[in-house]
């Protein structure tokens, strides 16, 4: 965390080097999240690119550190909900894309659970199962981050387990 | 939940997923660094194949006309608007080849007076490009229209191409001769004091030592310009140092400061540093504090009077115009060429209508001198002369662009530094 707190304070002189080694840390989350929000590479590609200049442009105005991937994600997330509003307003969302993407080989029922996150979520559902099972953050860092009440994020998400047909283990929900 | 998270790991990252975080750093720097120019005569270059579309905007339309018949003739609509706090962006063209992407835009202020002939497009976005530029090249002022052009070099070709514009500036002047009521021969030798690192926002190398004057607490203000404030002038070591206050909350309206005797010699700052300081006078990182330092060795100060230049602007307007869009591709031909040009050696000349794209290789970040001459079937000329270089690490790039749109078809040959090259 010390090497993390000097890029960002190097990054915060204007420094776009460390700006750079420090988001290079976090874009492949940051690009996952927004393909399953947009599903689709190039806008994906897009809000990499945004969350990159808005944090780079803002980086000064982050005060705790320690905060720095939570402060990325929640721009990524943003541009992308924002992104997805006007989208869906112009044109409607493509459905080749996942059958175009080159998976490595693997558990086949791994495609077919990304494919079930694409399609069948909410973006509201989206946000809540990816920061908790692929970020790892706990119920109460969920509800900081999208600024949503504690006991709704657990209905969301056990809502959207149940669309996922994923067991959902009571240790796991409420641990 | 395992595989939740696996699921969510299988989605293949891109090449080039680096490459954009880099692509949205540049355009913070860009925004940073960005200078103000006062945009020259209106040029406009299109390429011939776009036709009228009938659904543009009849003001649009009038406006295009009345900037440049031959482009208005050839425009095709793309018919992306977007209005926010009555202020409408409308994408009128847009083209690409394999090098560059310009699009063409009008900002239209249906409510007020917004948008002017000093129009400055602030902070941008564009989707693709690794370097970009924005000019003014034409205003309305019956129906407040601004015509703006965007480049954007080295994006590769592309289908959908985003545009977003978060601010402008407008209301834009310059104050010439704003001069300080004080006599340069008063002025008192002082010490200076290091400056803490990561207090200065631009004009010095990492590792450099930056020196200027202690806080002070003159308030010299100018008659013409009450925006800033002389805090302190001192004299170390054969160098006039100057302090400046600028508000904490103007980031725009900057100066170029000058000494100037009554011949009209004038002397330019030797350093210049932007930094801040708080309300007691620490040094903060900011940029509320302005450093010009000038070396004045031999010079007799009570000949000279201290001068600025201003550079304000009336209005800074935010907001969120986005449109996404298709790029026209424009289709060029190869040329067998090559040319020494000493430090670089040129093998390949490319012609599209945006310009002349010459590839090679060596060290071509020298090269200034580089004009075209375009030499056409019917006897005309058209000097290209507007030079940018795509140079990637070892081979050359660089392009001529076209003022005009060039007409494949009508070239007869091209003069490259006055040689002759057939097509």
């Amino acid at each position: 965390m010390i090497y993390i707190i000097r890029l960002i304070k190097k990054a915060q002189k204007g420094n776009e080097k460390a700006f750079l080694k420090l988001f290079q840390m976090y874009e492949a989350d940051i690009y996952r999240m927004a393909f399953v929000y947009l599903k689709n590479e190039g806008e994906a590609l897009d809000i990499v690119q945004e969350t990159a200049y808005k944090a780079f442009d803002k980086i000064e105005s982050l005060k705790e550190p320690t905060y720095i991937k939570t402060w990325l994600i929640k721009i990524a997330i943003s541009s992308s909900l924002n992104r997805l509003k006007k989208l869906e307003k112009i044109v409607p969302m493509q459905n080749e894309y996942i059958d175009n993407m080159q998976f490595e080989q693997g558990d086949p029922t791994v495609k077919v659970l990304l494919q079930q996150i694409l399609e069948e979520l909410t973006s509201e559902e989206k946000g809540i199962v990816l920061l908790k099972y692929y970020e790892g953050y706990t119920f109460r860092e969920i509800a900081d981050t999208l600024h949503i009440p504690l006991g709704t994020v657990k209905s969301i998400l056990y809502r959207a387990l149940k669309k996922l047909h994923v067991q959902v283990e009571e240790a796991d929900f409420y641990g | 939940m395992d595989k939740l998270k696996k699921s969510v790991e299988s989605i293949p990252l891109p090449q080039d997923l680096h490459k954009r975080a880099k692509m949205g750093v540049s355009q913070v720097r860009k925004k940073r660094k960005k200078t103000w120019l006062i945009a020259s005569v209106a040029t406009l270059f299109l390429a011939s194949s776009i036709t009228v579309g009938a659904a543009m905007n009849d003001d649009v339309k009038n406006f295009l006309w009345y900037i440049s018949p031959d482009l208005a003739a050839l425009l095709e609509p793309i018919e992306s608007t977007v209005e926010q706090d009555g202020i409408k962006m409308e994408i009128v063209s847009a083209m690409q080849d394999k090098d560059m992407a310009v699009v063409y835009v009008t900002m239209q202020d249906l409510e007020g007076s917004r948008i002017d002939e000093t129009l400055d497009i602030y902070d941008y976005f564009m989707s693709k490009g690794r370097s970009f530029t924005v000019e003014r090249i034409g205003f309305d002022a019956t129906t407040k229209t601004a015509l703006v052009r965007f480049m954007s070099f080295n994006g590769g070709s592309t289908d959908n191409f985003k545009l977003k514009i978060r601010s402008f500036l407008s209301d834009k002047s310059v104050l010439e001769d704003v001069t300080f009521p004080l006599d340069l021969q008063d002025v008192k030798e002082q010490q200076t004091e290091l400056l803490p690192d990561g207090t200065i926002r631009g004009g010095a190398s990492p590792g450099e030592g930056v020196y200027v004057l202690p806080t002070g607490k003159l308030n010299i203000q100018t008659q013409l310009y009450d925006g800033m404030r002389m805090t302190n002038i001192g004299l170390h070591n054969d160098k006039l140092y100057v302090q400046i206050e600028w508000p904490a909350n103007n980031a725009i309206d900057h100066g170029q400061f000058y000494l100037v005797n009554q011949a009209g010699q004038k002397i330019h700052p030797t350093e210049s540093y932007s930094y801040g300081r708080d309300e007691q006078g620490t040094p903060i990182y900011a940029y509320n504090y302005e450093e010009i330092i000038f070396d004045v060795k031999d010079i007799d100060l009570a000949e000279y009077e201290l001068q600025a230049k201003i550079y304000t602007a009336g209005q800074y307007v935010e907001g969120d115009w986005e449109a996404t869009f298709k790029l026209k591709e424009m289709r060029g031909q190869s040329v067998s060429f090559a040319m020494n040009f000493g430090d670089w050696k040129a093998k390949e000349l490319k012609i599209s209508p945006l310009g002349l794209t010459f590839i090679g290789e060596g060290d071509a970040t020298e090269t200034e001198e580089l004009t075209a001459t375009i030499v056409n079937k019917d006897g005309s000329h058209k000097e290209l002369t507007s030079l940018v270089s795509l140079t990637d690490e070892n081979q050359v790039k660089l392009k001529l662009l076209s003022e005009e749109p060039l007409k494949l078809e009508q070239i007869k040959s091209i003069m490259v530094n006055g040689i002759k090259v057939n097509l």
